[in-house]
């Protein structure tokens, strides 16, 4: 790869570094949740509303559960919904994409028109209805951003294979007799994964967005089990008692989208100096904040 | 142009068709009764010959197809019927709620464009230091959740300093200062985000057009940077910022539920939202239409501005 | 004339009040100051939803109860300690508790001036009992055999059975006599004979109501105006309390209680109201189907834990039989009758076939939180004993839909009575309360003793009758009592003579609006 120096580069500075490790540790936290919580993050006790300190290191919740075994397992969680929403649009999106690409006629159509239905709703509306349709759960979760999110893949994918398509040495290959397959993946694929991979870090940090906003309106991960969406809900339902359950759920959420976003810019700018420093600005094919 | 135009919004009208029917499909599949639930409500006691007498008069009885039928009846004449709990008529009522939350995606737009494009143009102009603390800054107002930021907002200014109100409508007919006051904490909460993108794209699209050969040429005759900047660079950077004003506007009109509940903002939205936990079905179609055709035309009105600014866009 | 008058006259005459009384409001709006200024001043009260179409007989939940007690006026009302009390009635007398004879007061009339008569309570019971009309009061409406007009000023209503509910029941907002040419038209039932009447109503914003200088109390109303805002959000209507933006709301939220009671200019006025509770299953493929295992959860559940985790820590465990402590049918053995017993609750679980426990469907709802939270403390301690609960938390109306098509084996639910008297039971007990019974439950002993409850006359009978209905229930089991929700108002200090009516008549405390007045 020869982006690799450049991605390094991108890399080395401070922001970026602090960045990758903050998430580096929130993912290990995460799949390692089970050991690292000290706590099961169901378990009820009479400890209520604990301050931070002592046996509990965050305090605890209105259950008398431990708030930071609730975080971490909020985070596997989370992360889960949201790297899983990203990864279902990529991949719903980058089909799309390539198949409205590479056809033509009807096909070309049904695919690049269907795609704007989706756009029609706006997300939250688009959420609300198919929640109240299958109900509320994790799974439900990801499909639904996974809908939500793949236009934005289709129409860069799209965009990329028609300019692709077009160059010069990918025309002559196809004279020379090149397989439509080949074409497809020798030549095609590895041009449109550098803004694709751009894009899937952007979707991870706004599925995060979306979900956190859904788990706080009751439509998102169904309780007993911890979201950070739903601990932000009932932190703002006890704002008055103790204050602090409220912070560490929304810092938490606030400080992974960020991450999320500064890695975003890294990426952009090493792999896609085109789109980095810009005759065309990177445009966001879909806006990132979302409530 | 104008062929264009018809063309885009007969695209528009078969996809309003597509999604009006997908909505109507998807609430016959929602669990849930609506006579049920208005007659429930949060506990009352109704016996089951009443919810089913409800059911009958409220057609709800009616085979789906028939159901379709009337509603799409109803459409071609213009009509989005009546509210299944209160029989008032839904376009009367979208055009009541609709204005508030006009109110609050103009307002968010006024002010997250101007900001916006003012911190972004001078961090992109000064650089340094200024340039450093909006990429931060516009890095952290992205992530910040609109109702983290409205929580906290009441929190702050509506309980503890007492400044604003910290929730309600007054019709600025009924008492405008009122009015502008009660709009100001949600305007903020959704400005947030919002301005953190504007600013964002106003410098990266500066930046870009700043090196680009003409501009130099400018300086080179002789131009002041002032001149240069301000009579060229900005006017030419503002198309994508056009762009990206226009996508938001659109997540706007479907986004502000969680502000509008945070402030009891009496909104579209909250309509939206009511009327699907009443299962009131010709009022959640009704939104869901009223919705999309805004964000349908809003997505046409924005393409054809683009057009006109940037002429690399015409083909 | 009123004697002649037709219902046609009548109506015209009352459309001409009407327009009159519109034009006085253009007037006002355009001229300033219109009505009559008692320097009273104005009411601002942050109300907790919104009521898009009033129908005054129906049951539309609190928030409609709270407008219909400004509007409106029945034959009979409840005082501030919620006893019956005189109201449109002046008095009236009753035979065996089936027949009723009520005597109106004279010179009574609507907000539109026309006159309130017998032939206007006439229409309004038809309309109480018929069924079509969903009347809240229908459970005792329908016992009505006949209504008599002798003259304008008395009713004779004949009830096929001795009710010694009615006049309770009666006393309920929704009872409020209406103009009958308004009964059942589509319109909003905004005139009425209450103390304040209907000055203008925006969806989803306000509703504003001024002094009716013809209420039969001549010193009542004070306030010449009550602004409704409506603040459906919990923590914004608690907020605009805090920051003095209103000066009254319903429904302080219970995290907001210590702030309303620490500040200096606001009163926090608290009852116990409606409840919270299981429902169980009894059809027998459900494992709740044995009344031994249903004991068992009696025993299994920390009450006081479902009050700290799910209702903020304000209002009260529910050990025993959901009767309010102001109601003159409190037993207090009967409030008390579970303990939490973890041994005890195992050991009836082994007796019923379950020694190692089992899995059930518990439904409750995650729109609202506390229903939601209820269910999840009623699920840890469950689990001590073996029970897993799997979890099912939908919005409202699909909980209620899987409510009442058994859809569960466990469910949350939480209601209120319509009276303090034990009558309203029927509504919880029999197949007859629907969505608030539990499913599949048809107890000949309990319908039985209802039944009798109602019809004998003495108190002291009843009190006999509902006491053994009580042990019958708790054996039982088919609901188990968790916990007493707390129900405030919060209004600053300068408000006088507004009361929260206790026990289950909370929601009625509108009434006393109008004996309210600013210090």
């Amino acid at each position: 790869m020869s982006r690799l120096p450049s991605l390094l580069r991108e890399f080395r500075s401070p922001g970026t570094l602090a960045a990758a490790a903050f998430l580096g540790l929130l993912i290990v936290a995460a799949v390692l949740a089970p050991w690292v919580a000290p706590y099961d993050p169901l378990a009820q006790s009479s400890h209520r509303l604990l301050s931070p300190g002592g046996a509990h290191l965050l305090g605890t919740d209105q259950f008398g559960r431990d708030v930071f075994s609730r975080l971490v397992t909020g985070a596997r969680v989370d992360l889960l919904v949201s790297f899983g929403a990203a990864g279902l649009a990529a991949f719903l999106g980058v089909s799309i994409g390539l198949v409205g690409g590479t056809s033509r006629g009807l096909v070309r159509m049904l695919t690049m028109r269907g795609i704007e239905v989706i756009l029609a709703f706006p997300p939250i509306v688009f959420a609300l209805l198919v929640v109240t349709l299958f109900g509320p759960g994790a799974l439900t979760l990801v499909v639904t951003m996974g809908i939500l999110f793949a236009p934005s893949f289709a129409r860069i994918v799209y965009g990329e294979v028609l300019t692709i398509s077009n160059l010069e040495y990918v025309q002559a290959s196809r004279v020379i007799g090149s397989s439509r397959r080949r074409i497809l993946g020798r030549v095609i694929l590895p041009g449109v994964l550098p803004p694709v991979l751009v894009q899937l870090s952007l979707t991870v940090a706004t599925a995060m967005l979306l979900s956190s906003g859904l788990s706080y309106l009751g439509l998102g991960v169904v309780p007993p089990t911890p979201s950070w969406g739903g601990m932000i809900a009932e932190g703002q339902a006890l704002m008055m008692q103790s204050p602090l359950l409220l912070l560490f759920s929304s810092g938490v959420v606030v400080a992974t989208v960020l991450c999320f976003s500064v890695l975003a810019d890294a990426l952009e700018r090493a792999l896609d100096p085109r789109r980095g420093r810009g005759r065309r600005p990177a445009t966001p094919a879909k806006p990132l904040s979302v409530s | 142009m104008l062929s264009t135009i018809v063309k885009r919004l007969a695209v528009g009208v078969v996809l309003l068709w597509v999604v009006s029917t997908v909505v109507f499909l998807a609430l016959q599949l929602v669990p849930g009764d609506p006579a049920r639930t208005i007659l429930t409500g949060t506990g009352a006691t109704p016996s089951e010959a009443a919810i089913e007498q409800l059911r009958e008069q409220l057609g709800l009885n009616l085979p789906m197809w028939e159901q379709y039928a009337r509603f799409m009846g109803q459409l071609l004449t213009g009509s989005l019927g009546e509210s299944l709990r209160n029989g008032q008529d839904v376009t009367a009522l979208i055009g009541q709620r609709l204005p508030r939350t006009l109110e609050l995606v103009i307002a968010t737009t006024l002010v997250s464009v101007v900001l916006g494009v003012a911190l972004g143009a001078s961090a992109a102009r000064r650089g340094g230091w200024l340039d450093r603390a909006l990429t931060l800054g516009t890095s952290f107002g992205v992530a910040v959740p609109a109702y983290v930021a409205a929580v906290v907002l009441v929190y702050v200014f509506g309980v503890q300093l007492q400044w604003l109100p910290s929730g309600g409508y007054v019709a600025f007919a009924t008492d405008p200062i009122e009015n502008l006051r009660s709009l100001i904490l949600p305007t903020i909460a959704l400005s947030i985000g919002f301005t953190a993108i504007v600013a964002r794209m106003t410098r990266t699209s500066v930046l870009s057009v700043g090196e680009q050969d003409w501009v130099r040429t400018g300086r080179a005759v002789g131009l002041t940077q002032r001149q240069v900047f301000s009579r060229h660079v900005l006017r030419n950077s503002l198309t994508p910022v056009l762009s990206v004003t226009g996508l938001q506007m659109g997540a706007l009109l479907g986004g502000t539920v969680i502000v509008e509940r945070v402030f009891s903002w009496p909104g579209l939205s909250a309509l939206l939202v009511d009327s699907v936990s009443n299962r009131d079905y010709p009022v959640v179609q009704g939104v869901v239409l009223v919705i999309a055709a805004l964000f349908v035309l809003l997505n046409i009105v924005v393409d054809i501005v683009y057009g006109f600014l940037d002429p690399r866009g015409r083909d | 004339m009123r004697t002649l008058s037709s219902g046609g006259a009548r109506s015209a005459l009352r459309l001409a009040a009407a327009t009159t009384a519109a034009a006085l409001v253009l007037t006002a709006c355009s001229g300033g100051s219109g009505s009559e200024d008692n320097g009273g001043g104005t009411l601002r009260f942050g109300l907790d939803s919104d009521v898009p179409n009033l129908v005054t007989p129906q049951n539309q939940g609190s928030a409609s109860m709270m407008l219909n007690s400004v509007l409106h006026r029945g034959l009979v009302a409840y005082d501030a300690d919620g006893e019956v009390v005189p109201a449109l009635a002046e008095r009236w007398e009753e035979e065996g508790n089936q027949v009723f004879t009520f005597h109106l007061r004279e010179g009574l009339t609507f907000h539109d001036g026309s006159d309130l008569t017998s032939d206007d309570v006439k229409a309004t019971f038809e309309h109480l009992r018929d069924p079509e009309a969903v009347a809240k009061l229908f459970p005792v409406a329908e016992g009505i055999e006949s209504i008599e007009t002798p003259d304008e000023l008395t009713a004779v209503v004949q009830l096929a059975e001795p009710d010694a509910a009615f006049l309770p029941y009666l006393a309920d907002v929704s009872g409020a006599i209406l103009p009958s040419e308004s009964i059942g038209a589509d319109d909003p039932t905004y005139v009425g004979a209450g103390p304040f009447s209907f000055v203008s109503y925006e969806q989803g914003s306000s509703f504003v109501v001024e002094r009716f200088d013809e209420y039969y109390e001549p010193d009542e109303p004070a306030y010449d105006t009550i602004e409704f805002q409506i603040l459906p959000d919990q923590s914004a209507r608690d907020n605009a309390l805090l920051s003095g933006s209103v000066d009254m709301i319903s429904f302080v939220g219970w995290s907001s209680y210590d702030q309303v009671e620490n500040a200096a200019n606001l009163v926090l006025d608290e009852t116990e109201g409606p409840f919270m509770y299981l429902q169980f299953n009894t059809t027998p493929e459900s494992p709740f189907s044995d009344p031994r295992v249903r004991q068992a959860v009696a025993y299994a559940v920390d009450r006081q834990a479902v009050v700290d985790s799910a209702l903020g820590g304000e209002g009260a465990p529910l050990w025993g039989m959901p009767m309010p402590e102001s109601s003159d049918f409190y037993n207090d053995d009967q409030a008390n009758y579970y303990e939490q017993d973890l041994d005890k609750a195992r050991q009836l679980l082994a007796e019923a076939g379950y020694p190692d426990g089992f899995t059930a469907r518990m439904l409750s709802s995650s729109q609202y939180d506390f229903h939601q939270n209820t269910a999840l403390s009623v699920q840890g301690d469950l689990e001590k004993i073996g029970i897993e609960l799997e979890m099912n938390l939908p919005d409202w109306p699909t909980r209620l839909q899987l409510g009442a098509e058994g859809a569960y084996d466990i469910a949350v639910y939480g209601t209120v009575g319509v009276t303090n008297d034990p009558a309203w039971l029927d509504q919880m007990l029999t197949p007859a309360g629907s969505q608030n019974a539990p499913f599949g439950y048809d107890d000949p002993t309990v319908n039985e003793l209802l039944d009798r409850g109602r019809a004998a006359a003495d108190e002291d009978e009843r009190k006999a009758i509902y006491d053994e209905l009580g042990e019958h229930v708790l054996e039982q089991a088919p609901i188990i009592g968790l916990a007493w929700r707390s129900q405030a108002y919060g209004y600053v200090d300068t408000i006088e003579g507004f009361s929260n009516i206790p026990g289950f008549l909370t929601f009625d405390s509108g009434y006393t609006l109008a004996s309210a007045a600013p210090k």
